[in-house]
Order: C-alpha cells, then structure tokens, then sequence
C-alpha cells in the first residue's frame, strides 16, 4: 500500500502546518527585493506595506505552531533535528529576531530620529528576512537530502552535520537560486510590482517557468527518488504554481492572479504534495517517520485540541479578513475600474 | 573559563538567564494588554478622549513587546530542544499538549492585537474594537496559564505516567495528558502567577507614568498620564493583597505537595509538629541554620492558625543533603516577603491619602517614590521566580506527591540526566548572553517611546473622531458590525 494513505492523521496535520508555514513565509520572502529597490515608488511601497505589516507577526506565529507540533509529533525527533540543524537554526532566529525589531521599529519610527528613517529600517528587515529565506532553504535541502547530517534518535547531542559536504553539493545551490527565480515571478503577481498594461506582464511567467525548471531537477535529486513512490505527484505543484502566473499575462484576469487567499491556498496544497512525494522519509531516506511518531496519548489530545483550536482559528481568520476588508468583491470592484 | 563549567551548570545558567529576560517582556505585555482593555473601556463608556488616547498609545507599545516576545519565545523554544533534549523528549511524550494549546492562546492574541492595532480606524462600532482588547487580555492571560501547567507537571507530575515504570526502563507508558492541566501544585501556581504578573506589569507601568507625569509640559499631557496612573494604582493596590494571599497559599499548598522545597525554603532541619521557628534569613553551615533572626513559633502558627500551630512541618533531615536545594532559597524567599511588605506599606499610605483626600498621584515626592516600587516590584518578581526554580533544584521533574514508588528516589529526573552535553551549548550560550543584554534595553526604550505623546493635540483629536462616531452610531442605531469607516 501507498506509505500515503497509511499516514497517520497527525502526520498529515503537521505536513500542512509546515506548508502553511513555509507559503506564509515565502510571501513575505517575496517582498524583500521590491522593499529594497522600488520604495522611493508610493504605489509598490503601499502594495508591499499593506500586506506585510498585519502578516509578519502572523508568520512568526506559524513558526511557533509549527516548532511545537513537531514537539508533539515527533518528540524523539525534533532533538536530534535541532542539533543537526544547529547553526543554520541559530542564523535563522538571529535574523528573525531583527527582522521582528526593524519591522515593529520601522513601523513606529518618529520623525526627528537622526539615525534612523523608516526606509533604512525596512532596508534592514529585507534584508534579514531575505538571509532568513537563505537558512529555511538550506533546511530544507538537508532535510530532504541529509547531506552531511549524522542523525541520532537516541543520543541527540550526538547528532551533526558536516557542513563541508552540504557545501559541495550543487544541488543546495540550484534549489536555493530555482526558488529565488520563481519566487521573483510570484512576487510580482503577488504584490503587483510590474505594469500589467505592457509586455512587463509576461516576465513573472519566464521567472516562474525558468524556476520551476531548476526546481523540479534539484527536488527529484534531493529527495533521493529512489526512495520515493510518489515523485510523480510533483505534475500538482507545476501546475498550480503556472496558473497563478499564467492567469496574471492575460489582462482580464490579472487581478484574479493578484487575489493574495488564491497564491496562498494554490502554494499550501503545492508544499503539502511535495512534502508527500517523501514521505514517509526525510534526511535523504536516513529516518523514516513512522518510526519516530509518538504513539503517546497526547496525540489523542492534541486531536482534540487541533479541532477546537482550528475551528477558532479559522472563525478569528475570517473575522480578521472582514475586518481588514480583503475581499473579493472589492478586488472585482477595482478591476472594473 | 568556558571549559571549567559542567555542561548542567552551563545549561541551567543559560535557561534560568533567558527565561529570567523573557519574563520582564511578559510581564509588560500581560500590564499593557490589562491597561488598553481598561482604558478604552473607561474612555468609551464616559466619553474620555484621555483614556482613549492612551489606550492607543499604549496599543502600539505593546505590539512592539509582542514583536520582540514572540522572536524570544521562539529562542526559547530552540533553546529548550538544545539544552534539554532528555527532558524534552519526556514532555514531548507526557506534557506537550499545555505547550500545543498554548499556541492557539498566542494565536489569538496575535490576531486580535493585529485587528487591535492595525484597524483600529475599520470598527464603525468602537464597542466591537474593545472587544478585540478582550481576545489580546485572554490570549495573554491564557499562554502565560497554559506555560505554568508545565511548570507545575515538573514540580507535581501525579498520575500522568507510569513513573515507576519509566525509572526502571526508560519507557514512557499509561500516559493521561489531560492530568498535566491539573496537577496537585497548578491551583497555588495559577494564583500567584497571575496576581505577581500583573502586579509587577502594572508596577512597571506606573514607573514610566509617574516618571512622565513629572516631565510633562502641558496640562493635556499630565492628564493622559495621570489616566495611566489612577487605573494602574488601582490594580496595584488591591492586587498586592491578592498576592500576599496567594503567596501564603502557595507555601500551605508547599507544606502538602512538595515538602522538601518548603523544609528548604523555610531553613527545616528536622520535622516537627509543633513549635517550628521561622528564621528571617540565615545560613546552613555544616548541616546547621546559623545568623538568623529567630521568631519562636511563627511558623508553626502561619501555617496551622486554626490549631494554634499543632501540625506537621516537615525537616531536610528527611531527606539525603544530595537532594536538598541550594540553601540561599531561603534568603530568596525572605527577600521577596520582605520586598512585598515594603510595597504592601507604600499601597496603604497611598490608600489612606486618597480617602483623606489628599490627592496623591499628583504629589511629587509619591510619584518618586512609584518610581522606586517599580524597581522594587520587578526585583522582587524575579527574585520570586528564582526562589520557585532553584526550589526544584537537583531535579528538573520532581516525584509525584507520594513519592515516586522506588525508594530513595526523590525526583523523576534530575537536571544532570536532563542537560545536553553537546559542545553547541557554550556559542548558543554565548548568543544568548548577547542577544538579551542588546535587545531587552532596545525594545523598553522603544516601547515606552512610542508612548510618548509627541504630538498631544493629534493623539486627542484622534480620540475625539471616535468618541464622535461612537455618538453617531448610537444615535442613528446602527447595528453593531465591523466594516471600513
């Protein structure tokens, strides 16, 4: 039988958490060049702000979500995670925490402070929230492909990773540079930083196709597809992250491309399918994960907790969007126009 | 230097540090988060452009402590995986779901202090913005009881696994996770957690506001800070009883639950049942108390009033000294009573000058002296939490309140067998140092900058437009919906 259907439920929770988390992310991710380049330019800097500013402590918090989850799920494996993943952890906090600080300060700047403007603290924040995007890729890549890691379930201080062998492998770098590609593609759907009436529009498509190439190589690379039953699953995220740029060339639905609840639902159903063409392994086919789930009652527990809790979450999300006023009728409304 | 500290001392040091730098954000946030709900509640109802101005003002100090708390919370949760992966492996199997509730209570919070903050000008009804206040107050409230039930499964983890069976094998059987939110130490915990916590958030507050009302220039400015002022010195000077309650409770409910933390915290060398001295500090040199200053009887009759001082006080002769916290627990202990009568005597002169009418927020030298209780209420705060971890001290999970089931075995794990011994802990240690002694004082100073009313005359005017379309609302009777002015 397909490892898929056998996985637990609380598996399966924790694989869209970290699609949540990971798409939550890149759409901040998305925003740091166009903050740095284009924020002399009101209408892109409004575009950027007015979605980053209520979403960054938003993200934060699917960092924590995510962090005890995997407590939860996979307690005897989340130790010897964080000692292989040590330093490039530590940079990733590191910066997060400065990204959280330059943000909030940026936010709240008052105007005769000789040291700071609110441009040089978002420069600050991009550029953090940028190297934080550099951590969580090279995290990834090690967790799909174990390069260099050394994990060890029962004694967890024993776990390392050699950094001299991930270092050497091409594959790290053309995940990392095939992301950024698309992600400058997506981001320019996302935040509308392109002139949709000239041939600008077409650019986010070359991006995203040229990244999806690079990507689709190094993925079936890292996952070690020898181990993989479900590396065909991969034609799902090619095609839902080609109609978000697709939808975008065509100039009666630019806006819908732009409609930011389509680029995030289309990424979390894209990330969970390619955290499902490995399981049931991660670190290249080093540990296999029903091996590591807990089969504790907490887990019954938290069963509970996640319905209750995500009931509440979603009734407080949908409040936060009427109140916010994103809705779809308004974007059709200005499309019109 | 490094090389001589045991990897358990290292690991100790490090955690109680940032837990210790982590909690002076809290404790400001659960102030804050308990200030805006009060004033923009007292500035709706009676139409007070002051309360809502600082409602506001206050709002942005605490998203930008949120900020920062949530990327220190996020450390920790790091940190705990880094520095304790023995005990973290236990919780994870036993204890996780205090932690995973606790996210959705951050979660909450997180998203009404975003509605809070960032549509503060969306809510056409302003009783439904307050209402955002309440989600902030509870998620706050909540994460902070939810991480205590935690803290309370280490000191009192009864009935939530086979302990007998895990100290034998190593295997974690029979879990009930549901026992973890109420174990025999969670009530005494959650009391005076929550009543030290907003006492010393509030303290803190009313330092910046006495200090402010000082300095102001203009009478609009004095009055925005005195608004701060009367609400937090009500919640101070009724809340400092309530935690000289809940701090008695917390040490009867020591003398049943965990008797060797109370023999170590009150200097018990041998059990009695009538007759028990209380020591105001002192020292134990070779096994005994020694330049104390004795009270006959005072703790016997503390504890046990109702039989005039017959019952039970337990000794640390009970016990092996292998097991017995570090004797300056007791010092701790008497300095946090000491600290909270001083700031009891200060509440009391405040109270009767006000029912004398003497007006005392508005007197210079009762201002100055706020400002030093404010000092006083976080020190003794933190001292406080000192007092309670270093209690736990040998063992990092304590036994169940019988006993854990195998003779001179008095805790389930100690923190030796709990502490990484990876070499990653000395830099992350290092980081840690660096990381709070930057940040902490960077975000105070701008939290209570952006407090500040640089422009008094827009703060107010903003205050009025919702005081304004509060009246418009009520006398057109509209019903009451969210949506874009």
């Amino acid at each position: 039988m397909n490892p898929i259907f056998s996985a637990p439920i609380e598996v399966i929770f924790l694989i869209v958490i970290i699609a949540s988390m990971i798409t939550m992310f890149t759409s901040e991710l998305m925003s740091t060049v166009p903050l740095i380049t284009s924020f002399k330019n009101e209408k892109i800097r409004d575009n950027l702000l007015k979605y980053i500013i209520p979403a960054w402590e938003v993200v934060g918090t699917f960092f924590v979500l995510w962090l005890v989850d995997m407590e939860t799920v996979v307690p005897f494996f989340a130790p010897p995670m964080a000692y292989t993943l040590f330093p490039l952890f530590a940079i990733f906090i590191f910066f997060l925490i400065v990204r959280n600080a330059t943000i909030i300060y940026a936010e709240f700047i008052w105007k005769d402070n000789r040291l700071f403007d609110d441009r040089k603290l978002y420069t600050f924040y991009a550029i953090a929230t940028f190297i934080m995007g550099l951590m969580a890729l090279s995290v990834i890549t090690v967790m799909l492909s174990g390069y260099g890691a050394v994990v060890n379930i029962s004694k967890p201080a024993l776990s390392s990773l050699n950094y001299s062998v991930l270092l050497s492998k091409i594959q790290l770098y053309g995940f990392i540079i095939g992301t950024l590609i698309l992600l400058s593609g997506m981001g320019m759907v996302f935040y509308r930083t392109v002139d949709i009436n000239t041939s600008k529009r077409f650019l986010p498509l070359i991006l995203v196709i040229i990244g999806l190439i690079i990507d689709s190589f190094t993925y079936l690379s890292l996952i070690s597809a020898d181990h993989s039953v479900n590396k065909d699953l991969i034609v799902i995220p090619i095609v839902l992250t080609l109609i978000i740029p697709i939808l975008f060339s065509i100039k009666k639905t630019t806006y819908v491309a732009s409609y930011k609840p389509l680029y995030i639902i289309f990424t979390i159903v894209s990330v969970t399918f390619l955290e499902l063409i490995v399981y049931p392994y991660v670190y290249g086919g080093k540990v296999y994960v029903p091996n590591v789930v807990t089969n504790s009652a907490v887990l019954t527990m938290d069963f509970y907790i996640s319905v209750g809790g995500g009931i509440w979450l979603i009734l407080m999300m949908i409040y936060y969007g009427f109140v916010s006023n994103h809705r779809i009728a308004k974007i059709m409304a200005e499309a019109k126009n | 230097m490094i090389a001589m500290v045991s990897y358990p001392v290292w690991d100790s040091a490090m955690f109680a540090y940032t837990i210790s730098s982590h909690i002076l954000l809290v404790t400001l946030t659960l102030g804050l988060a308990l200030l805006i709900t009060i004033s923009e509640f007292i500035g709706i109802k009676y139409k007070n452009r002051y309360f809502l101005t600082l409602a506001r003002k206050a709002s942005t100090a605490l998203v930008i402590n949120f900020a920062v708390g949530t990327a220190s919370g996020i450390f920790m949760a790091v940190e705990l995986y880094l520095f304790w992966p023995e005990f973290m492996k236990v919780v994870g199997a036993v204890a996780m779901s205090a932690f995973y509730a606790e996210v959705f209570a951050f979660l909450l919070e997180s998203i009404t202090l975003m509605m809070y903050v960032y549509f503060w000008d969306n809510f056409k009804n302003r009783w439904n913005h307050w209402l955002t206040s309440i989600g902030v107050l509870i998620g706050t409230g909540g994460s902070a009881a939810l991480i205590t039930d935690v803290n309370a499964w280490m000191n009192t983890p009864e009935g939530s696994f086979n302990i007998p069976y895990y100290l034998k094998t190593g295997l974690i059987t029979d879990v009930n996770p549901w026992k973890v939110f109420w174990e025999p130490s969670t009530f005494a915990e959650q009391f005076h957690m929550y009543a030290v916590e907003y006492f010393a958030g509030s303290m803190m507050l009313l330092g910046y506001f006495a200090y402010k009302y000082l300095r102001s220039n203009t009478n609009d400015e004095r009055l925005v800070y005195r608004a701060g002022l009367s609400i937090l010195s009500v919640i101070a000077a009724i809340d400092i009883i309530i935690v000289g309650a809940s701090g008695s409770n917390e040490l009867d409910t020591l003398l049943v639950v965990e008797p060797l933390k109370y023999a170590a915290l009150e200097q018990d060398m041998v059990p009695v049942t009538y007759g028990a001295p209380e020591h105001i500090f002192g020292v134990i040199i070779n096994g005994h108390p020694a330049y104390y200053v004795n009270l006959p009887l005072a703790q016997s009759l503390l504890a046990y009033p109702f039989t005039f001082g017959h019952g039970y006080i337990p000794g640390l002769s009970s016990y092996p000294s292998t097991v017995w916290p570090p004797s300056f627990v007791h010092d701790t202990l008497d300095l946090m009573v000491g600290f909270g009568v001083l700031m009891g005597f200060f509440w009391l002169i405040v109270v009767i000058m006000y029912f004398l009418k003497k007006d005392p927020l508005s007197r210079p030298l009762i201002l100055k002296l706020t400002m030093a209780v404010a000092v006083l209420g976080v020190l003794t705060m933190e001292d406080g939490w000192y007092t309670a971890e270093v209690g736990r001290v040998p063992f990092i999970i304590k036994a169940p309140v019988g006993g854990t089931g195998i003779p001179g075995v008095y805790g389930v794990m100690t923190i030796g067998q709990a502490a990484s011994t990876s070499p990653v802990v000395f830099p992350l240690g290092i980081a840690i140092i660096i990381f709070y002694i930057v940040l902490l004082p960077l975000t105070f100073y701008y939290a209570f900058k952006v407090m500040r009313l640089s422009n008094i005359d827009d703060d107010l005017k903003m205050a009025e437009d919702d005081i304004k379309i509060e009246e418009e609302r009520k006398n057109r009777g509209v019903p009451t919906k969210a949506g874009m002015r």
